[in-house]
This record gives C-alpha cells, sequence and structure tokens, in this order.
C-alpha cells in the first residue's frame, strides 16, 4: 500500500490551537466523528450556536483527528528536499503549558490515547470515534479504576463506497463485487460481473489507514462477504487519508479510483463548508468534492454496498460519577452537562440543540446511553 | 486563576461592559488585575463612587441592571403560541416560552437567535456568571410565527420541545443565594445571543431578568419592567332586545386580542353564572333568567395569569319585558233571558283559553257582571251596573245570582279579571240581552220611616264645689324638698268616683276625654303652680250591658317632669290643657275612668288650703 495526499508544509506547531486550561474538558477523536464534536463545541457553520457560546468559564475543547481544518492528511515536505512525502505525525497541545504530542488521528488511536492518559488531572477527558472499545480495554479502564470506559451514542453514519463525479465504475457496487476488486480478482471493470460492457481501464482501489473506522468497518464488510474469512487485500490497494475527496480526485485516474467514505462527510462537502484552502484569508470560494458516492444497482444485480457506522464519544466512568461541577455554581459535572446524565437533565449532545448541531456534521444524531460496552 | 472575581456591586456597573465579553482565562486574569487596580485607585481618590452612583438602577430593579450596552444591548420579550405576550409561566415549561423577541438588533446581518440562562451571583461581576443555553439556534425573522413576530426583524428564538426549562436550568445552576434582600435569590438572567452562517455567537446580548417562586412552580420577568398590553372587550347578544322574560338569551364576548383568561357576564352588578374561560377569544354563555326591564350586560375579562394585558369590559343594554299574557275568552250565560221583575236570574260566565278553549283553572280569577241597559256596547263603561262578581271556579266558570232587575231590557256581560300572579289576559263577554217583564202583579210599595236621635256626649264627675275632691294634707317628703299629697280619683272598687263618660251620639263616632288644671291658691293668694299636680294610673272601667268594651277605650296618665314654683309658666302636668287622658274609636254607651291625682308642691310652699279647678272635657 502506498500513501498519497496532498503536502503540508512541516513543522512543529504548524498552527496552533486554544491551548486548554484546567476545568476545560478536551476530546480528541476520530476523523469520522471529528466534525459533530467540533460543532457541539464551537458551534456549526450555519450559525448554530455551539456549548462554548453561552461564554461559560470552563470551555469544552476538540482537537480534530486531522491537523488541516479541510480534513487533509498532513505529510512531510516532498518539494523542496525531494524525498517521498511521509505522514507528517503532526503535532497538537492538549492542556496549555505541555509541550506537543502526536495528534491523535483515528478512533482506535482515540481510545488507546485515553487509556494512556493516567495522569492526574486529566490530559484527554473523552474521545470520539466511530468504534466502540474492545473488551480489553474495557478490562484495562477497570484496572486502572475507572470503573469502566463509559460509551456514548450520538449519531449514525454509513460507509459507501466514493467515485469521482466523473468514474468508469458501474453506478453501484456490491459487497461481493467489492471483495473481487480489493483481493485482486477483478482489476479492470469489465471484469465485474455483469459489466463485461464497462470500461477496461484499471480499478484504483483505495482505502483509508487500518486504525480508521471506515477501514475497520470496510474490512470487515468485506471478509463477511468473503465467507468470514479475512481478505488478504491486493498490494494495488492504496492508502489514503480518510474522507478525504482529493484521495479521488488527486489519484492518478481519478474516474477509475473507488474508495469507502463516510456519507456524513461527504454531506458536508456538498453542503458548502469547506473553503478553497489556496486562497488567503478571509477565504476562498467554496469547494465542491468532486466526488459522488456509488448508489445505483451493481452489474451483479446484487445489494449496492453501504455500511452502516455508529458515531460515540468515550469516556471514564470515574468522571461520570464525578461530584465536582463543571462550571462554578453549576450542580452537573461535565459529563453530566455534556454526554450522560441519567435520571437528571438531558446532556447537551442528547438536547435538540445538541443534535441539530451533530446534524449539521452530516451525522444523523441519535442519542443512546451505552454505558459499558465494547466490540472485539 | 480559577477563583471568580469579586468586586462591590457598584463598581461591577462600570466594568461589566469588558468583563462581558467571551473571553479567554488568561485575558480574564489581566482584566481581574486592572480591575484590582481600578479598585485601589477608587478607594484613593473617592472619585470613582460618587461617579457611578449615577448609573446605579432603580431601587426596583435587580442590583446588576442596567447592565449597559454594551453588552447587553436590548431587552426581552416573550410570547406564546399565539403571538400573545406573556411575563412568565410554569417552571417545567419546555420551551419557557414560545417566542422569545430581543428588542434590540445585536449584529446587524444575523439570521440566528439563541437563548442562554445565567445565575446571577452576589459579588461576581454579571459576565463572569456561569450558564448554559435554554435553546436551539433557530432562524429569524421566523415565517411560520404568528404575523407580528413574523414580521419582525428583531431577533427571535422560537421555542421547541426540546428546549431547555427553567426548571431544569434551576436544577443545573441552584440558586442557593438565601438573602430576601440582596436581589439575588431566586433570580436568574436570560440572554439572547445572535449568529449567522460563518459567523460564531455575539458576545452582546438582549437581556431579561426573571424571579423563580419554586413553591407556586412559575417564573416571571422582573426586568425589564413588563409593560402590560391593553385589550379589547366586546359584548353581544344573539337574541334582539327586547326579549320576554324566560326566553333564553346567549351573551357572546369576543376579547381582542385573544388573550386567554376568563369573562365573567354580569347583568348590572349581578354575576350570570360563573367565569367562563377564553378561547379563541370568544366566550359565551346562555341565561333564562335575566330580569324584567330595562338591563345592562356586562362581559368583564380577566387576563389568565402571566399574560401580560390589561383587563377591560364590554356592556350592551337589553331589555327584558314581562311575559306575554294568555288570551282569554270570556262567555256570558243568562238563564232565563226574559222574566218578571225582580226575578232571580242565573248569570253564567265561563272562561277559556282562546288558544285551545280550554277552561281556565279554578283560582284563575274573578268575574264582575255587568249590565248597559240598553247599550248594547260590549265595554264596561262609567254607565255600566256593576251587578256583582263571582270568583272562576272549577271549569272557568263564574256565576252570580241577581233578582233585582227593573223592568225593561238589560244588556249583560261579564268581565274576567286575572288573579294576581297569573299570566292570563281579562276578557270581556259579548252583550246577552236579558229582558225584564212587568210583573203580573203588581207590587204595592209602602214607605217607612224611623227617627234616630242625634244623641248626647258628656263627661261629669261626683263633686261640686260645695263637695271639692280633697288631696287631703300635703307631707314633706323625708329629703326635705317638696311636700305631696295624692288621693284616689275613683278607684276599681267605686270607678264613679272618677269621671264617668256617656256616649249616645248617632253615628258610634270616636271621642277623646281631657283635662285641665288652675293654679291652686289659698286665702292669702300664695299659689301652688298647676304644673305640679298629675293624673296617673289612669284606667277604664266597662260597664255591663253598654257598647263600649275592652278594649275600646285607650287611656295615658299624664305625668310632670320635676316640682315648679309658684310662678313659672307652661303646660307641664294637668296645667295648661287640655291634656288627653282617654280614648276611643267607636262604641256608644257608658265607661268610668279613674285614677290618682298627686299634688307636689314646694317645700317653701306656706301653710294653707289651696284649691284650684280642674276641668274635664270630651271632644
Amino acid at each position: 500500500m502506498t500513501a498519497v495526499g496532498l503536502t503540508l508544509a512541516g513543522g512543529a506547531r504548524a498552527w496552533a490551537d486554544y491551548g486548554p486550561q484546567p476545568g476545560d474538558v478536551v476530546g480528541v477523536g476520530g476523523d469520522t466523528p471529528q466534525y459533530a464534536l467540533q460543532f457541539v463545541a464551537d458551534g456549526d457553520y450555519n450559525g448554530d450556536a455551539g456549548f462554548n457560546s453561552a461564554g461559560a468559564y470552563n470551555r469544552l475543547v476538540t482537537f480534530n483527528a486531522t491537523a488541516d481544518g479541510n480534513g487533509r492528511s498532513a505529510y512531510t515536505n516532498s518539494v523542496t528536499t525531494g524525498a517521498a512525502s511521509t505522514p507528517l505525525n503532526p503535532t497538537d497541545v492538549l492542556r496549555a503549558g505541555t509541550f506537543p504530542v502526536q495528534r491523535v488521528q483515528s478512533s482506535g488511536a482515540s481510545i488507546s490515547a485515553l487509556l494512556a492518559d493516567t495522569s492526574s488531572p486529566e490530559v484527554i477527558n473523552f474521545v470520539f470515534s466511530a468504534s466502540e472499545p474492545t473488551a480489553a480495554q474495557q478490562t484495562q479502564a477497570g484496572t486502572q479504576s475507572w470503573g469502566y470506559l463509559h460509551v456514548v451514542e450520538i449519531g449514525t453514519d454509513s460507509v459507501k463506497i466514493a467515485a469521482d463525479s466523473t468514474t468508469n465504475a458501474p453506478a453501484g457496487l456490491s459487497a461481493a463485487e467489492l471483495l473481487g476488486i480489493y483481493t485482486g480478482t477483478y482489476t479492470a471493470w469489465n471484469q465485474l460481473p455483469g459489466n463485461s460492457g464497462g470500461s477496461s481501464a484499471t480499478i484504483i482501489p483505495l482505502i483509508p489507514p487500518s486504525s480508521s473506522s471506515i477501514y475497520k468497518t470496510f474490512v470487515a464488510d468485506l471478509k463477511t462477504a468473503n465467507g468470514n474469512v479475512a481478505p488478504t487485500l491486493s498490494a494495488s490497494v492504496k492508502t489514503v487519508e480518510q474522507n478525504d475527496p482529493t484521495a479521488i480526485t488527486g489519484a492518478s485516474s481519478p474516474a477509475n479510483a473507488i474508495v469507502p467514505f463516510s456519507s456524513a462527510r461527504l454531506a458536508l462537502w456538498n453542503d458548502g463548508y469547506f473553503h478553497n484552502p489556496a486562497t488567503v484569508f478571509p477565504g476562498g470560494t467554496t469547494l465542491t468534492p468532486g466526488i459522488s458516492l456509488l448508489a445505483g444497482s451493481p452489474p451483479d444485480a446484487g445489494a449496492v454496498y453501504a455500511s452502516p457506522i455508529t458515531d460515540y464519544v468515550i469516556f471514564r466512568q470515574s468522571d461520570a460519577t464525578s461530584t465536582t461541577p463543571f462550571e462554578p455554581g453549576g450542580a452537573r459535572n461535565w459529563v453530566q452537562t455534556l454526554f450522560s446524565n441519567p435520571g437528571g437533565s438531558t446532556p447537551l449532545v442528547g438536547k435538540s440543540a445538541g443534535q441539530a448541531l451533530i446534524a449539521a456534521s452530516g451525522v444523523t444524531p441519535n442519542y443512546v446511553d451505552l454505558g459499558d460496552v465494547s466490540s472485539g | 486563576m480559577k477563583s471568580l472575581p469579586v468586586v462591590p456591586h457598584d463598581l461591577r456597573q462600570s466594568t461589566s461592559i469588558e468583563l462581558d465579553q467571551r473571553i479567554g482565562k488568561d485575558q480574564m486574569n489581566k482584566l481581574l488585575r486592572s480591575l484590582a487596580t481600578l479598585v485601589v485607585a477608587a478607594a484613593a481618590s473617592g472619585a470613582l463612587a460618587i461617579g457611578l452612583a449615577g448609573s446605579a438602577s432603580a431601587a426596583t430593579n435587580p442590583p446588576w441592571e442596567p447592565v449597559g450596552n454594551p453588552p447587553e444591548v436590548g431587552g426581552l420579550s416573550f410570547y406564546d403560541s399565539n403571538g400573545l405576550q406573556i411575563i412568565g409561566g410554569s417552571l417545567t415549561a419546555a420551551p419557557l416560552a414560545a417566542y422569545v423577541q430581543g428588542s434590540s438588533t445585536i449584529r446587524s446581518g444575523d439570521t440566528k437567535a439563541t437563548l442562554y440562562g445565567y445565575l446571577p451571583v452576589s459579588g461576581q461581576v454579571p459576565g463572569t456568571w456561569t450558564g448554559e443555553g435554554l435553546s436551539g439556534s433557530t432562524t429569524f425573522p421566523n415565517a411560520s410565527a404568528p404575523t407580528a413576530l413574523a414580521a419582525s426583524a428583531l431577533p427571535l428564538v422560537t421555542g421547541a420541545s426540546g428546549d431547555t426549562s427553567i426548571s431544569q436550568l434551576e436544577s443545573d445552576f441552584p440558586n442557593t443565594d438565601t438573602s430576601t434582600t440582596d436581589g439575588y435569590g431566586g433570580a436568574y438572567v436570560l440572554r439572547l445571543k445572535t449568529s449567522a452562517t460563518g459567523l460564531s455567537a455575539t458576545t452582546n446580548y438582549d437581556s431579561a431578568d426573571i424571579a423563580v417562586n419554586t413553591s407556586a412552580g412559575t417564573w416571571s420577568v422582573t426586568y425589564p419592567t413588563p409593560t402590560a398590553l391593553s385589550t379589547t372587550t366586546t359584548l353581544t347578544t344573539v337574541q334582539t332586545s327586547p326579549q320576554v322574560s324566560g326566553t333564553s338569551v346567549t351573551l357572546d364576548a369576543t376579547v381582542s386580542p385573544p388573550v386567554p383568561g376568563t369573562v365573567q357576564f354580569e347583568v348590572g352588578t349581578t354575576d350570570i353564572g360563573t367565569p367562563v374561560a377564553v378561547s379563541g377569544g370568544a366566550a359565551s354563555t346562555s341565561t333564562t333568567s335575566l330580569p324584567v326591564g330595562p338591563d345592562s350586560l356586562s362581559a368583564v375579562f380577566t387576563p389568565a395569569q402571566f399574560y401580560d394585558y390589561t383587563g377591560s369590559t364590554g356592556t350592551t343594554p337589553f331589555t327584558i319585558t314581562g311575559a306575554a299574557a294568555t288570551a282569554t275568552t270570556t262567555a256570558l250565560g243568562v238563564n232565563p233571558t226574559s222574566a218578571a221583575a225582580d226575578t232571580p236570574v242565573a248569570l253564567t260566565a265561563t272562561v277559556t283559553k282562546t288558544s285551545d278553549s280550554s277552561a281556565l283553572p279554578a283560582g284563575a280569577g274573578t268575574v264582575v257582571f255587568y249590565d248597559n241597559g240598553t247599550s248594547t256596547s260590549d265595554i264596561v263603561s262609567t254607565s255600566s251596573t256593576n251587578l256583582g262578581s263571582g270568583p272562576v271556579g272549577s271549569g272557568g266558570v263564574a256565576t252570580l245570582s241577581y233578582s233585582s232587575f227593573a223592568t225593561g231590557a238589560h244588556n249583560l256581560l261579564a268581565q274576567f279579571t286575572p288573579a294576581n300572579g297569573v299570566n292570563d289576559a281579562t276578557s270581556i263577554s259579548p252583550v246577552v240581552l236579558f229582558t225584564a217583564t212587568a210583573p203580573t202583579i203588581a207590587p204595592d210599595a209602602q214607605p217607612i220611616t224611623v227617627g234616630i236621635p242625634a244623641g248626647a256626649l258628656t263627661i261629669s264627675t261626683p263633686y261640686t264645689a260645695a263637695n271639692p275632691f280633697q288631696l287631703g294634707t300635703a307631707v314633706l317628703n323625708p329629703a326635705g324638698g317638696s311636700f305631696s299629697a295624692s288621693a284616689p280619683f275613683g278607684n276599681s272598687n267605686n270607678p264613679n268616683n272618677g269621671v264617668t263618660i256617656t256616649d249616645t251620639l248617632a253615628g258610634d263616632a270616636p271621642w277623646t276625654a281631657s283635662a285641665t288644671v288652675t293654679n291652686f291658691t289659698d286665702a292669702t293668694s300664695d299659689v301652688i303652680n298647676a304644673q305640679n299636680l298629675t293624673f296617673t294610673g289612669v284606667t277604664p272601667s266597662y260597664i255591663t250591658g253598654n257598647a263600649l268594651q275592652s278594649p275600646d277605650v285607650v287611656t295615658n296618665d299624664v305625668t310632670n317632669t320635676k316640682v315648679y314654683g309658684p310662678t313659672a309658666t307652661g303646660s307641664d302636668g294637668l296645667a295648661g290643657g287640655p291634656h288627653q287622658f282617654a280614648k276611643a274609636a267607636l262604641g256608644d254607651g257608658s265607661v268610668y275612668i279613674y285614677g290618682l291625682l298627686t299634688l307636689t308642691a314646694p317645700s317653701s310652699t306656706p301653710a294653707g288650703t289651696y284649691t284650684a279647678t280642674i276641668t274635664f272635657t270630651i271632644t
């Protein structure tokens, strides 16, 4: 697998986030739910006010998985060095006065980071993830005297196959066809069952990083299609930043590239949230993604591929039972205020106001306080 | 770093402009350091206190108001789903109001508004108060809002069921200030901020302060002071005036604007039933109990709690007439229709309801029978002769037997008059001719005379100048203030020793007996004042066989008030009469009247025998 993507100027503190103060609640997480939590904290682009608009003393701070506001990956500078680009490993400062640390860039990495944060006071208070913690992670949380990792579902998304707006791909692809493409059985469009009249061009199968939720969901679906046997991905499958349209539009042959993609993210793109990054402040024109989701009937007459994905926030149960109020004069701790307050007033992400912010990210809001759950 | 700033109230007034901006904690600390400097400077010079005094709010305002602009650009108004202004509501209501409108544009071009709730804390500047969002960010203008709100460009929050109630705000940010005097107890602050596509929420806001009444479960606006809007109540009746008593009359009240509340309908000052809830600006009631006469009907509207409107009253005149009388028909039967004069004739009147010819019940009234002589007119006039009457009995029949018809034609008729309280109309029968023929044997009329004497009314006593009534020798009373002498003027055993009245006047006329007395004098012209003589215990004694019997005669005592000197003038006692002591309304015959004559004389009265004349009169 070969990484492709845009190149950003590499350098520590390429951009300076707000430095969270003691008392602020800090969240990190994966790419897929990152905008939902960003909007909950600071409001969306439609004028819907987020939690921090109340001007409360302590704030909700989220760090996106991507160092780039447009959701693109950061890579080393190949232009001036002449060397091949490699992932930059961008950093951020999660608390004021602390050193930069590697940015959490995926759901899986975020849960690991949370478990690794045993400092007091906490640096990371919660994570936003498109996957649940594993049973082993829950066990680890117990051994760290947190009780468990408390899971709250905030919404649902779906993984679908994206292709260039002008593509050689058929209107839709089934899981069986995708299994053949990603394992190397089908390398040209006209090899697909029922698509002999299709293009003879070589298919460019792309896939996000293995730690991403999109990857995990997609590969799990391929496994299911493969008789529950883990598939061996073809060497032609290239790793790209997840949910980045430029993975398609920037491919060597966009018309032949496909990638599993978050339908919520594409909705955000289509809603005009992202603007031309090449234009200096106050910003450029609205970007169009240049891609679309394959939603038509596959040539093999199977069901078009679409796999549900759930977005979660995950935090220490010990924080849920804390008696320390989030805000001066308040009665609720930060978990009760934001995510989970059984028997009490509805937390922000369960309110219509919070769900409107989640919806603005393209995610379909669905508030379920799951508690102690795990997967895998 | 985490402690909140504590400053005197008056200083908060001047610093809130800066502190209400949303700033980072580092900036906050810088600002607090500046504030601390300001406090010291103020304490040293004393000038700041004077300057701030001018911005102090009115005594009735919350102590932090007015915060000043910026950040407090304007106030808030609250509306129900119909666009009616409210000034409070239920703590558990979510949303707390269907619409919340800012009074001022906070940032030009903004299109979304969000409502927040904060806990005011004494000793902390308003900009540092903590709170939470109460609503989502809603678009304004809202074309779906009631007309006036939809047409307004002012910022508007449209409430939703998932919003946070004041009760939840209380739970999330408990107000622990128990003071009843510092203005912070039970208080919360609501702020409206605006935003737009690509723009975050403003730091400035429109604001209102509310008071929470936990026991009542309500909240109400305390600042800005709400101004009640006027209402108009119009009252109409479905039935036009006048209506007959007992008719069901429907009263319709229309309240504009259609504020919820109740309407008490009234006739005059009397309530018609209980208050009626207003629905959609309308309330109605019906009644059959309006009193007879011209009435003033009223609809008194009282707004429901928390609706920021004044009450109003609609009135309309209405007249109720008495119930329509039931038409009756009177038929007269004469039997026989021809007979000799002075022969008994049976007159029979039958009274029925005109509508169905059913007979009136017994007791429905009286029938008077008239004789119009030779006139065939079927009306009763001054020329009509009243022959007599009879009550309406069973079958609606009234009868009279009359036997004094003189020879000739007699046009008879019967007039029905309903009994008091019976709602029937009068009616007169057509005339029925009765002819009285000359008797076969002529009667022999012979004169007979009798004389009644005029009679006389006399009053007498058995005493004369030669045989005067003796009062005896006066006795000085134990206190030594006066002499006193008394003697029975007749008594029950010898009532004829008093006054005897004999009435033989014709006509059984009433009479009145009176008395008067002269001064008592002795041989040397010493005087005892006549006012000192009284006649008490006056009692009638009836004589068997006379018409005058108990209680025909009414007596009274003649008394005085003090002992008079010889020269005193006046008509107290029996002096200066006549003084009535007995009367009778009727009754001939004789009656005795007796009593006790008592004379009192001053102790200065010279010794001697004193004589006076008492005169009894009857009229």
